[in-house]
């Protein structure tokens, strides 16, 4: 089963939970990459829950962080707001200012900058919005990179890394396709004359079956600048999920919150942490086809 | 249906909206965030929901949609698709919830149309929750004569209730029985 159609029956044995991890996982990727897979999975998932018996909801897994009970005081608190014709309160989700402040490292004052208590907020809650502000999915290295919103004027070193850089795309590409993870790659790009190095951190695998890669790019130019990415592994490419640029501290190595967001991103979208150094040199023989049979 | 007591109802369901999210997106923190946009999403649209219909296929739908609509969103534009972006879509700017809900009638009577062979499989599997094996030993056929009986049943009830095709603001409401 390699490109050939999906069927009906692996589909439906996704939705009855009749498949192994293995398949499971390779199904899902393709499904999260295929609205029309994705209608047509949703379709066996949907005919087994309205055939299901009702009140039937003994069901506590999935749920050792309580998630039922927050999700409960939402739509609670949702309600109340709308009985009372008052406006219904969401957390407010940093969109505009405060969103490039974090991209560019929060060069602009402390106000802006979403709280601590935000950032490690409750598993719970409003994670994806959150981990969606903060986080730009970008079709590529080397794209469209916020211009309108940044300006001329506001260019980080690190945004600037990331416009347009073919040679260190290429390299990227090639680094996290075949680099253990804690190795260094260095990278040159001759149309801007620029070059660096980039530090493969980590690798996961996504709720989806996603494979991705968490790396670090500096420039030789740019002191301890550096941009912060994860990207994840479709159509024989990587393609960049997140991306964030931190400005130097001018004292080497500290780690900054953008370290940590772009780990919660992929634990966002199901990453479990880090897979072993053994799963990752399997993959790294294997040219990352582990969605393959 | 005052807010309050139409929030009860979805906390009811709770249980059962989080298992058909997590089936549908394999990860449970996908899945609150999902159920929790969409019973947002019901709350803000209660009043059109129709009263002697299932709650329950009423938010299903609403789950799919906000789900397929995020996997086309990150298709198309190749930009994470957010959940808070589904709800400003759906919600205050005044468009409604247009995703339909089912009558326990319909359902019951989609099943009754089925071919008997057909419906014996799909009752004993996904209503009794039995598994293919041991449907396939009840009705002492091999396994794979089960999976394509049940497979089929499924796709002839998705036509039957027009389940495919239907997306968020592209469907009709429908009222009560057809």
């Amino acid at each position: 089963m390699t490109e050939t159609d999906i069927t009906d029956i692996k589909l439906m044995m996704l939705a009855d939970g009749k498949l192994n991890d293995r398949e499971a996982r390779d199904l899902r990727s393709r499904i999260a990459n295929d609205p029309d897979l994705a209608v047509r999975y949703a379709d066996f998932v949907e005919t087994r829950a309205l055939l299901e018996p009702q009140g039937h909801d003994t069901s506590t897994a999935h749920d050792e962080t309580g998630a039922a009970d927050s999700i409960a005081a939402a739509i609670r608190a949702t309600a109340q707001a709308l009985e009372n014709g008052t406006p219904v309160q969401r957390p407010a989700i940093p969109r505009e200012r405060p969103v490039l402040n974090v991209i560019e490292g929060g060069g602009t004052g402390t106000a802006d900058q979403p709280s601590a208590q935000r950032i490690t907020g409750h598993r719970a809650g409003w994670r994806l919005p959150l981990a969606a502000a903060l986080a730009f999915a970008i079709g590529g290295l080397g794209g469209y990179l916020l211009h309108n919103q940044i300006g001329p004027q506001g260019t980080s070193p690190g945004i600037d890394l990331l416009a347009s850089r073919p040679g260190l795309n290429d390299t990227l590409q090639q680094a996290l396709t075949h680099a253990a993870s804690s190795t260094d790659v260095a990278w040159s790009d001759l149309s801007s004359g620029s070059s660096g190095r980039i530090h493969i951190l980590s690798s996961h695998r996504l709720g989806d079956g996603a494979l991705c890669r968490e790396y670090e790019i500096r420039t030789a130019r740019s002191g301890d600048a550096r941009v912060l990415g994860a990207s994840c592994r479709r159509d024989g490419r990587w393609n960049a999920e997140i991306a964030l640029a931190l400005p130097g501290t001018g004292t080497g190595y500290t780690p900054a919150s953008g370290d940590n967001l772009v780990e919660r991103h992929l634990e966002d979208r199901g990453s479990a942490g880090p897979i072993s150094p053994d799963e990752e040199k399997t993959l790294i023989g294997g040219g990352w086809s582990s969605n393959l049979k | 249906m005052a807010p309050p007591e139409f929030a009860n109802e979805l906390v009811a369901l709770l249980p059962r909206l989080r298992r058909f999210a997590i089936s549908l997106t394999g990860s449970a923190a996908e899945a609150d965030d999902l159920v929790q946009a969409a019973c947002e999403r019901a709350l803000r649209a209660h009043d059109q929901f129709v009263p002697g219909t299932r709650l329950d296929s009423w938010l299903f739908r609403i789950i799919r949609n906000l789900w397929i609509d995020g996997i086309r969103k990150r298709k198309t534009e190749g930009v994470m698709a957010t959940i808070e972006d589904a709800i400003d879509l759906a919600g205050e700017d005044g468009r409604s919830a247009t995703e339909t809900a089912l009558t326990l009638n319909e359902v019951t009577a989609a099943v009754e149309h089925l071919p008997d062979e057909q419906r014996t499989v799909l009752l004993l599997v996904c209503a009794e929750e039995r598994s293919y094996q041991d449907a396939a030993d009840t009705l002492g056929v091999p396994i794979g004569t089960v999976m394509s009986r049940l497979a089929r049943a499924r796709r002839t009830l998705t036509a039957a209730l027009h389940l495919d095709g239907a997306t968020a603001g592209t469907s009709p409401v429908r009222q009560g029985m057809p």
